[in-house]
């Protein structure tokens, strides 16, 4: 069994929330994959739940203002308990590929280029040679946490953050790469940018990303990054 | 219907806040102050949850575009309509031009509408946040409208009983979170003294202007909500409230209860608190 049902605490957060952490120190998709299918079981056997966050080792669970977190503390044991013994509906998992043109708006290219010694081509293609993992999503409404990078493209994040890095931007930092999905204030190296929207509040979902689903990048020369930013229904394969 | 003249310090239309998105890197938002912005709906016979106009410290001047009844709530305020003070705390009825002018505000006031105000509603909730509604504020020349209410208004002289006097104490009540059980004996201890709010106070965060120094190593990036106070690297105490991001890397050392977030929204910089500590189990 998945360190998911045995190695666990439950814990009061607030006055209203319970806390459960594992003791994994790394992300391990198939404990995300674990904690996912749980929390689809959860809200099927718990109408009072109000919102759930998950990280790769925790979850908090806030119920309405006035529930009894005790008791909430007691059935969550056997809540574990009857998810480890059921057969687990785990999410499929879906590969999205991304486009992206890295030439024209990879504003750190060069600098990461002249630290390393890799040259522009060789970054872009060691990018984009690799299926990513979706650590999670945060830090900004539906921001892409993405992983491993390969190793000689780990690169620390910028010591004075940028005012302002454009929508679509896809970034690095340390062992991670990541994706902006709105403009916003930002200290990761910027490689490139994606013309395609990943986080739209006129949608419900707004993302269709989830922890644990693979991702792919495709560079695209300028040409095709303009036609896909002026039609973005237009589908991508 | 109000226009917006000018619009203050920090404007915003709040409600209860967005729930169900957190998974997806989106902040809980809602009223800094959820017990005022219940307040002002109730005095107008909405439900407690309805959006209202958020004001912080320097309110906004707005034009009464038509009649309509609205109620202020403040712990201590200053304002004027048509030129003369406001009364806070109590239904008004706003004419066709009335101008209404909230001037100095201690710390966050509440103006609700009767049917609640009808604007942008994103992911199920009015709350304006940066990136998810179109404007993350209200600015100048906005219009808002507010919804019709189902019944007739009857309830005139609506009487809510509120104590403002919970406000005025340095009392922050708070739970222990897994850090703070980590932490030396000697700076548990410090964590008794008093703080005073530093500058950098906003909706996202308050800080604490005292700094704790300490060997805590950061954590893998873990749940947070409104109410966790975190302790840096750097022995800065940050207390995080209502447009907090969902996940945080800092050690967590304390759980705000939430009628300290309350609280804590109306103290301005520079006023002082005191954490003290509750047992969950002796609630």
């Amino acid at each position: 069994m998945n360190v998911f049902c045995k190695e666990y605490k439950i814990r009061q957060y607030s006055e209203s929330s319970l806390i459960i952490s594992w003791s994994n120190k790394k992300f391990d998709p198939d404990f995300v994959y674990h904690q996912q299918a749980f929390i689809t079981f959860l809200k099927k056997k718990d109408s009072h739940i109000t919102y759930l966050i998950p990280s790769f080792n925790a979850l908090l669970i806030n119920y309405e203002g006035q529930t009894n977190i005790n008791s909430k503390k007691v059935q969550m044991h056997s809540h574990i308990k009857d998810f480890s013994k059921s057969k687990i509906q785990f999410p499929e998992v879906e590969t999205h590929q991304i486009p992206v043109c890295y030439e024209d708006f990879g504003l750190d290219l060069k600098v990461i280029s002249e630290k390393t010694g890799l040259g522009i081509s060789d970054i872009i293609q060691m990018h984009s040679e690799r299926t990513y993992t979706l650590f999670f999503i945060g830090f900004l409404p539906g921001f892409l946490y993405l992983g491993q990078l390969d190793e000689s493209l780990h690169f620390p994040r910028k010591e004075t953050p940028r005012p302002e890095v454009e929508q679509g931007s896809i970034g690095i930092a340390e062992h991670q790469t990541g994706i902006y999905p709105n403009a916003s204030p930002g200290g990761w190296q910027i490689i490139g940018r994606t013309p395609i929207n990943i986080f739209d509040v006129n949608n419900n979902p707004p993302s269709s990303y989830k922890p644990g689903d693979k991702i792919k990048f495709k560079p695209i020369g300028r040409t095709e990054f303009d036609k896909l930013i002026n039609n973005p229904t237009i589908a991508v394969e | 219907m109000i226009e917006i003249l000018s619009s203050g310090f920090c404007t915003s239309i709040q409600d209860k806040g967005r729930f169900n998105y957190t998974h997806f890197g989106v902040p809980l938002s809602g009223a800094m102050d959820q017990n005022l912005s219940a307040l002002a709906n109730l005095l107008v016979g909405n439900a407690e949850q309805s959006a209202v106009i958020e004001m912080t410290f320097a309110g906004p001047k707005l034009k009464c575009i038509s009649s309509c009844i609205i109620a202020i709530s403040a712990v201590k305020a200053r304002g004027n309509l048509n030129g003369k003070p406001v009364q806070f705390n109590k239904q008004i009825k706003l004419e066709k031009n009335d101008i209404l002018h909230i001037r100095q505000i201690e710390s966050r006031a509440y103006l609700a509408i009767r049917g609640g105000f009808k604007c942008e509603k994103k992911l199920e909730s009015y709350s304006q946040y940066k990136g998810i509604t179109e404007k993350q504020r209200l600015f100048k020349g906005d219009v808002i409208e507010s919804l019709q209410s189902k019944e007739d208004f009857n309830k005139k002289h609506a009487s809510v009983h509120y104590d403002i006097g919970f406000y005025k104490d340095e009392i922050i009540e708070v739970f222990c979170l897994p850090e703070y059980e980590v932490l030396s004996k000697s700076l548990r201890m410090k964590f008794n003294n008093t703080f005073s709010i530093a500058s950098q106070s906003n909706r996202m965060a308050y800080q604490l202007e005292e700094k704790i120094v300490n060997q805590l190593e950061g954590i893998s990036s873990k749940p947070v909500i409104p109410g966790t106070v975190q302790l840096t690297p750097k022995g800065n105490i940050i207390i995080l409230m209502r447009d907090a991001q969902v996940t945080g890397g800092y050690p967590r050392i304390f759980q705000l209860t939430e009628n300290s977030i309350n609280k804590l929204s109306q103290k301005p910089p520079k006023a002082k608190v005191k954490f003290k500590i509750k047992d969950f189990n002796h609630e």
